[in-house]
């Protein structure tokens, strides 16, 4: 386990990845090198769910995990917006007026669920452990960081993806106990949420968090 | 370590029996019914024109439907409730009617219909100080709003947490069902072999959930213990359950070790139970996984209040805690001929059941997203 000179507390929860992908799916990186195997019907998919497949795909790249995860795992998922899915429900009523008010479109109805994004991301890389979207009134991020902790620390998962999703952007921590991590720690879980307790501006935190990556990735 | 245990101290409902638990109690052992004819939209285009709707409330009014509901539900529990009390909203759709009233009136301010404003209002409503959160699971979410209240309290972060839940029908919800083929033509069967679809129904309800010590300090009357909770993801498909059943089966394995107890001490299971042909087979499937040859008796009260969506998984807690109280379960309303796999486990009449024993409730949700607790008495 590469420690960067910390001693870390083989209890502790750490945040062991992060991936982000933004400015929406024209900016997006190769689709090859998130989804080495074949993504069945990624094309089918809402713009918040394919947003979230990258970000959670970069997150556990980054932590180690390997694209896809070949078998299904106790890797839970919590991720929130403060809309949740405002923009699938509006298109799905739209098209259903278009319709007539006789034909609601299924494939679009089943984006209208704020947890469908993540549920997207669990098929495909075989994420079986405890599975939600969360929204606070603020500070949405930490509140479910800090949940997510919660859950590694009471065993109801051994590794939590949390993170934020949206049509525009999505940004996922990989946390797992420091003896679970056969990778790189990119922080503990008190400094992860110090800089989330900060605020919500997205590009901020993503700033943080790269700027914690750089310094570890210099002490290689 | 010295676990603090979640209880369960206060709880009241709405369904469509009417107010309060006892109305929904009774109503499930009348074996009548709530489901009815569906008036508030036209049905014409669907698969059904059958739900299991909340009297008096009125449709793309000036509130939303569920903040009627919840108006009506907090009158007289808010004042009652701590201020100090964690605030957990488990919703999918929210104020989903708003957003259709903007759309068929050709307006575009949707900010009305976000769920951080729902929140906001709920909070307001409860008299908490608490900013609260939103926990959305499709319909496993207030299962998981509860297992993680006792989440919560056992990492000791609140000694004090309300989940409130609340869904209704509306135009675009049944729309959605029907256009997946989901909808039974009239009512739903739950494990019955002529089973072909669920029934929707709205609800709300609530939970006052404490630390034992507390509640204890306090002289708060216990209804009951969040003995045990797991969550657990198919990982299958996006909007059928897995054919095994093996994320139901691994939830409820999570949830039996969280309480640290054996199979054999469950002496009941409140099933999702919403009468679609492969929930119910999938169900099944989890529990012969999980318990074997013992034929814990199982029921489903979605016959009888219809699939209240997110809701369902609080209604369901709430009535296995009575179940547990009265020694007796629930009817399986609706049910006349039990599916071959449901047999021996699932009856259409209540029967009595074994008094020292736990009550396990579970759902399970599109996005193959499935909960369960473990629940005990005092």
């Amino acid at each position: 386990m590469v420690t960067y000179g910390y001693n870390w507390v083989w209890d502790m929860i750490v945040v062991c990845g992060l991936g982000w992908v933004h400015k929406g799916l024209s900016s997006l990186p190769d689709k090859n090198d998130v989804f080495p195997s074949q993504f069945d019907n990624f094309g089918r998919l809402d713009a918040a769910s394919k947003m979230t497949c990258y970000a959670v795909g970069l997150a556990l790249k980054n932590a180690g995990f390997g694209c896809p995860v070949k078998h299904k795992q106790a890797v839970g998922i919590i991720a929130g917006n403060g809309t949740g899915c405002l923009s699938a429900d509006i298109n799905y009523f739209k098209d259903y007026l278009d319709n007539g008010r006789t034909l609601g479109r299924g494939s679009l109805f089943i984006y209208t669920l704020p947890s469908s994004p993540l549920s997207e991301a669990a098929i495909y890389f075989g994420l079986a452990g405890p599975l939600f979207y969360m929204a606070g009134a603020d500070k949405t991020f930490a509140q479910l960081t800090s949940l997510a902790a919660d859950m590694i620390r009471n065993n109801e998962a051994s590794v939590m993806l949390a993170g934020m999703t949206g049509n525009e952007s999505a940004f996922f921590l990989v946390l797992s106990r420091a003896s679970n991590n056969a990778g790189s720690i990119l922080c503990d879980i008190a400094q992860a949420e110090s800089i989330l307790n900060k605020g919500t501006d997205f590009s901020n935190i993503i700033k943080e968090f790269s700027a914690l990556q750089n310094k570890n990735i210099g002490k290689d | 370590m010295n676990k603090e245990k979640a209880v369960i101290v206060a709880a009241d409902m709405i369904t469509a029996y009417g107010f309060g638990i006892p109305a929904c109690w009774d109503g499930i052992f009348s074996k009548k019914t709530a489901i009815s004819r569906l008036r508030r939209f036209s049905t014409k285009a669907f698969q059904s024109d059958y739900a299991a709707l909340i009297n008096d409330l009125e449709y793309h009014g000036s509130e939303s439907l569920v903040m009627q509901t919840l108006k009506k539900l907090f009158y007289k529990a808010a004042p009652k409730i701590p201020e100090d009390a964690r605030l957990i909203l488990a919703t999918s759709k929210g104020e989903i009617d708003l957003l259709e009233k903007q759309l068929l009136e050709k307006r575009d301010d949707f900010s009305k219909c976000r769920l951080d404003r729902l929140l906001k209002k709920a909070a307001a409503l409860i008299m908490v100080k608490d900013t609260g959160m939103i926990i959305s699971a499709a319909c496993a979410s207030s299962t998981t709003a509860l297992a993680q209240a006792a989440s919560i309290i056992r990492a000791k972060r609140s000694d004090c947490v309300i989940v409130v839940a609340c869904d209704s029908v509306t135009e675009f919800v049944f729309s959605g069902f029907s256009s997946l083929m989901a909808l039974d033509k009239t009512y739903a069967r739950p494990f019955d072999n002529k089973r072909s679809g669920l029934s929707l129904g709205e609800a709300a309800a609530f939970a006052l959930i404490m630390s034992e010590s507390r509640a204890k300090r306090e002289k708060r009357k216990i209804m009951g213990k969040i003995a045990g909770w797991g969550l657990s993801n198919d990982a299958n498909h996006v909007t059928a359950p897995s054919r095994s059943g093996s994320g139901l089966a691994a939830a409820i394995n999570k949830a039996l070790q969280t309480a640290d107890i054996d199979y054999n001490e469950i002496g009941s299971i409140s099933a999702h139970g919403t009468g679609t042909v492969y929930n119910d087979a999938m169900e099944m499937k989890a529990f012969s996984t999980v318990f074997g040859d013992n034929k814990c008796p199982v029921y489903s009260i979605k016959g009888a209040i219809g699939h209240t969506l997110v809701t369902a998984g609080l209604i369901e807690a709430i009535i296995a805690l009575r179940s547990l109280k009265e020694g007796v379960i629930p009817p399986t309303v609706n049910l006349e001929e039990v599916d071959e796999d449901a047999r021996g486990r699932v009856f259409a009449a209540s029967c009595s059941i074994p008094k020292n024993k736990m009550a396990l409730s579970t759902n399970s949700g599109f996005g193959g997203i499935n909960a369960a607790l473990i629940l005990s008495e005092p």
